[in-house]
């Protein structure tokens, strides 16, 4: 039996604009730890147009999660191809229960158009399943910080791919990464002008070191997420980006 | 404490700015002279004032100028609004409003690869047509060329009628409804046109902006 675990410290938090224009954050984030001791993490960011984007973003996380920590009640996936599969589930299952909420809300599906990140963590490998533009970046036991997918974007900086209702079979990108990182970090695009070189998806360490190491530190995860929020709430980071945006960091606790 | 760790993080400064093109395709042909030519350059000066009150559509906000009368001019290459300072133009000659769309959709299609090159994200380019006549060059093919790359989302492509422009004309080219301007308010027309590109140049990932309808300049038929 594998004795790993994470911490996982995050938040969510709304933008200014959305503050201003009295909106919902429409990012959402949720975890469940494994039964063999891995993690899974989930975030979603509800498109700024998107009327019901909150509850979508919402939907999508629970559903995933729910999905792949039913998965691992009965089995946890013995090869690498199994690991991709649950993954591919859970976002088909996700969009599949988003779909029929929208039937029965007499809703076109748009309506609820949110991106999803899904990421299990283990000790000796990484899974990314990612449609929309989302990033997670992992710090391995040694070297240099790894972007461990490609956030997606349409021509136009507007523009990107929503799991709640586009086609999974063009969109969805499941990477599997080999450990073992020691740490890990997920956000939403609201982060990312911030935190990653866009043109070369190339992380900046500058902004990672620190967090990684306030992360590494923090005994309680919630007086830690609090900071964490505080962070994102805060003057510099408002001066910088206008959007919703999310953070998680997972520490591996050997 | 841990939390002091939060107080080191910096920002990566790499990534440019979003850019926002703008093309104004403007008729300067002989019968603009007189009122329609000053009222238009007056206009184009509160467009520029109204840029450069908004911050970041004064970073974001990208316009370039084609005129078309005694030929086709490219007046002004493409500038931020930060640093666009609103010409006055003379009026002469006849109307290559064909000529003249070509020249706007090749500026706008260099001005894509450039930002490509720079890594730099931009929104979907705007061509602004305004006339008050009709074409005296060969136009149908650039009407198809416009007809096409609106098709492809490549650009969104707006006309405005002035006084007798042909506006059957217009709509065989733009396949939005051409506009007639009220009289002469090209002023408020171009605080219309910088407040929509400044909304926008503010919209972010998974916002398609909905455009304040154009109330107050033009003619509703």
């Amino acid at each position: 039996m594998s004795t790993e675990s994470w911490r996982v410290i995050g938040a969510s938090v709304s933008g200014v604009r959305h503050r201003r224009e009295g909106m919902p954050c429409q990012d959402y984030w949720g975890y469940r730890t494994l039964p063999t001791g891995e993690v899974v993490v989930a975030v979603a960011d509800g498109a700024g147009s998107a009327p019901l984007a909150a509850e979508g973003a919402h939907a999508m996380v629970e559903n995933a999660l729910a999905t792949i920590g039913a998965i691992w009640e009965r089995y946890r996936p013995a090869s690498r191809r199994a690991w991709r599969d649950v993954v591919t589930q859970a976002f088909q299952v996700a969009q599949h229960r988003l779909l029929l909420r929208a039937a029965a809300a007499n809703q076109p599906p748009r309506a609820y158009a949110a991106t999803l990140l899904v990421v299990i963590a283990s000790q000796e490998l990484v899974v990314c399943g990612l449609v929309g533009d989302c990033a997670a970046v992992g710090a391995p036991q040694h070297g240099a910080l790894q972007a461990l997918c490609e956030p997606q974007r349409g021509e136009y900086a507007n523009i990107t791919f929503f799991a709640t209702h586009h086609d999974l079979g063009e969109q969805l990108a499941v990477q599997l990464v080999e450990g073992p990182f020691r740490q890990l970090a997920l956000m939403t695009d609201g982060l990312l002008p911030l935190a990653l070189n866009l043109e070369h998806n190339q992380p900046f360490a500058p902004f990672f070191t620190p967090l990684f190491a306030f992360a590494a530190e923090a005994t309680s995860e919630g007086a830690a997420a609090q900071a964490l929020a505080t962070f994102l709430e805060s003057e510099r980071v408002n001066q910088r980006t206008h959007d919703d945006k999310t953070l998680v960091l997972l520490t591996r606790i050997t | 404490m841990s939390s002091q760790h939060l107080d080191l993080v910096k920002f990566d400064n790499s990534n440019p700015e979003a850019r926002c093109p703008c093309v104004l395709l403007v008729d300067i042909s002989g019968s603009m002279s007189g009122a329609p030519m000053d009222e238009l350059n007056k206009g184009l000066a509160a467009f520029q004032q109204e840029l450069q009150r908004d911050d970041l559509a004064a970073l974001r906000v990208e316009v370039a100028i084609v005129s078309f009368g005694n030929g086709v001019k490219v007046e002004q290459e493409f500038v931020t609004a930060n640093s666009f300072t609103a010409p006055t133009l003379r009026a002469g000659g006849n109307t290559p409003m064909g000529a003249a769309i070509n020249q706007a959709l090749e500026l706008v299609r260099k001005r894509k690869e450039t930002y490509k090159q720079h890594g730099a994200p931009y929104y979907r380019p705007w061509i602004f047509l305004i006339t008050d006549g009709a074409p005296t060059d060969e136009w149908r093919s650039a009407a198809q060329r416009v007809q096409a790359e609106e098709a492809s989302k490549a650009v969104a492509f707006f006309a405005v009628g002035v006084q007798k422009a042909d506006l059957k004309v217009l709509s065989q080219i733009s396949p939005r409804q051409p506009l007639q301007l009220q009289a002469l308010k090209f002023s408020d027309m171009f605080v219309w046109l910088s407040q929509s590109l400044t909304t926008v140049s503010h919209s972010q990932v998974g916002e398609q902006v909905p455009l304040q309808a154009p109330t107050g300049w033009s003619v509703i038929e």
